[in-house]
């Protein structure tokens, strides 16, 4: 085991070094100059240029950035002059961390759900349902349901606030068009799963032994089944993060997917950059994180 | 008996004679996928979604006489009609037209982001896989830590490099894209390589190029395809996303991307706008998922899920 988290330690650390240093050469190859302007005389860009420290040469750039990095410290914005990127980072998570909470809890509950329901109905009407269900959720991009439930229960039917994220109201558009990829794919997931335990030494020893069927389904079947869903619990967290764009632009929330976007549209690249980096440790450190649960439930992993 | 007579022989003609090679029935192979394909009703409605939409996408914009980029200030924000059968925009320019305009800029970086990224794919896959060892080892960690970042933010952090177009998007996908197939690949390579017909081939003295000639590439090319059509809607999906925050398609140029994005703008008011560019889209990509799940399941019955 002690290997096992070892390795994984250690990709991990040279993953966020890997990420650090493309994301800081890319960045620096962006055309375009983060202080034009018709107004900015030349004397004074320079001068930004030297208060922002972009005059030193790339390499003494690239070891002040992984030294402030490592201190926890992302830099100043470029485009809101006098912000920090932590600053931004510390005000913005609270709303996306929220809305990818629900998002997440809305899609492991519902998805498990349907994919359960749809095993159990195998080549029922029930089954059919669940199936195309998922191939919607799969295949309707996240702007698009964001777009028709904004209009439908925004605007025509006028039941549910449009934008904006301040009540339970307010939560429930948002975080169901988040949800629903990623919900799509775990049913998918968890049916699949489903049905290849069904036929298991231990599914037949259980009928023999002459337990009753919901026995059989909750104690042998789902228990079992639930294991390979594990793996993609990383992948789904990737997919609300990134979904999070779009459903934070659409619904006007001032969370981390808004400003990356913002960020992205002003050239900000000092605020690009931070934001990537805290995504990219985010994730290798949840993907980490579901490593290390599967690593304890299934030994076969850490033994490998 | 104590000679031979030379007349006993007659040398074989070479150019008549078909050589069987063990291995190679692949025309026999596709057959086959297709007459399984063909009894999956979703997915051959799929195939002709796809085909219809490729169709218009080429003669759609003939079919009236206006242009996607012809501004009208006399006749904006027209619903649906007889004149204009997807009714016009902001600049009064047909709806119809703009929206096949933007199938072929969709669907165009779709299909060559798919098979560019699969070509990359495959190459950078099969060389882990046939080379083994520390080659093998530092491609796959670069894969490893390069899928633990969703491609999304790759593709945008490109898009600022390149700058926007159809070109610099196809270039984003193609270099951000291929991690998948070439895990895949290789995974494919190392179970062909240990198949009895290349050890009995290797046996027989093949050479490494007719190893991968015959034995690997034709048995990978199969999922490989499947994989490539999943991908092509993460295409159609990736080029949405970047012309919504404003790094894809630059205008007058439109795509179904930025048709949704104005359409989100003004759906207040002209819902249509939205509905219409936003049916393709989703339309477009459930065929392509269909057509992928039906030939997944026509390919390799093993892998259904």
């Amino acid at each position: 085991m002690l290997k096992y988290i070892l390795n994984r330690v250690i990709v991990t650390i040279l993953t966020m070094f890997v990420l650090v240093t493309v994301t800081f050469f890319l960045l620096r190859l962006v055309p375009g100059d983060p202080f034009a302007g018709p107004k900015v005389a030349p004397e004074i860009k320079e001068r930004l240029r030297i208060h922002y420290g972009l005059d030193k040469p790339l390499v003494e750039q690239y070891i002040i950035y992984i030294k402030n990095i490592l201190r926890g410290d992302f830099g100043y914005s470029l485009a809101k002059r006098g912000h920090r990127v932590n600053k931004v980072i510390k005000d913005a998570f609270p709303w996306s961390l929220d809305l990818g909470i629900r998002a997440m809890i809305i899609s492991i509950v519902f998805g498990i759900f349907f994919g359960i329901v749809a095993a159990l109905n195998r080549g029922k009407p029930m089954d059919y349902l669940t199936v195309i269900l998922v191939l919607i959720g799969i295949s309707v991009p996240s702007f698009v349901v964001a777009a028709l439930l904004q209009y439908f229960f925004g605007v025509y039917l006028r039941i549910l606030p449009v934008a904006r994220y301040e009540s339970f109201y307010h939560t429930l558009m948002p975080s169901f068009a988040l949800s629903l990829g990623t919900m799509a794919a775990i049913a998918r997931y968890m049916r699949a799963s489903m049905l290849e335990v069904v036929t298991a030494d231990y599914i037949k020893t259980a009928k023999a032994k002459g337990l009753r069927y919901i026995q059989i389904v909750t104690r042998h079947q789902i228990r079992n089944a639930l294991f390979p869903v594990l793996t993609i619990l990383g992948p789904a967290v990737a997919m609300v993060l990134t979904g999070s764009f779009i459903i934070e632009t659409i619904f006007a929330i001032p969370g981390l997917g808004r400003h990356y976007v913002i960020a992205m549209q002003n050239l900000d690249y000092t605020l690009v950059m931070g934001l990537t980096l805290f995504f990219g440790f985010f994730l290798i450190l949840m993907n980490l994180l579901v490593d290390f649960i599967y690593g304890l439930v299934d030994p076969r992993v850490r033994h490998n | 008996m104590s000679e031979l007579d030379d007349q006993l022989f007659t040398p074989i003609d070479l150019s008549r004679k078909k050589i069987v090679v063990p291995g190679t029935t692949t025309i026999a192979f596709w057959s086959d996928v297709w007459q399984r394909f063909r009894r999956n009703k979703p997915a051959l409605i799929g195939m002709v979604i796809i085909l219809l939409f490729l169709f218009f996408a080429i003669f759609g914009p003939s079919m009236v006489h206006y242009s996607y980029d012809k501004v009208n200030l006399l006749s904006t924000y027209q619903f649906p009609s007889k004149e204009h059968w997807f009714g016009t925009d902001v600049l009064g320019r047909d709806i119809w037209c703009r929206v096949w305009v933007g199938a072929r800029v969709s669907l165009f970086i779709a299909v060559v982001s798919a098979f560019s990224q699969m070509f990359i794919g495959i190459i950078i896959g099969s060389i882990s896989g046939l080379s083994g060892g520390k080659m093998d080892m530092f491609i796959m960690r670069l894969v490893d830590i390069l899928i633990a970042i969703p491609f999304l933010i790759w593709v945008s952090l490109l898009m600022l490099v390149l700058g926007s177009g159809i070109l610099p998007i196809i270039l984003a996908f193609s270099l951000t894209q291929w991690k998948e197939m070439a895990r895949l690949v290789r995974g494919e390579v190392l179970r062909l390589k240990e198949t009895e017909f290349t050890i009995a081939a290797k046996g027989m003295g093949a050479s490494t190029g007719w190893l991968i000639k015959k034995h690997i590439f034709p048995n990978v090319l199969p999922v490989t395809l499947v994989m490539s059509t999943f991908q092509a809607t993460n295409a159609i999906f990736g080029e949405a996303f970047l012309s919504y925050i404003g790094l894809g398609i630059q205008p007058p140029m439109t795509s179904w991307g930025k048709l949704v994005a104005s359409g989100i703008a003004e759906m207040h008011h002209y819902p249509y706008m939205l509905f219409i560019p936003a049916a393709f889209i989703s339309l477009t990509m459930l065929s392509l998922q269909l057509i992928g799940d039906g030939l997944r399941n026509a390919i390799d019955p093993k892998m259904r899920l």
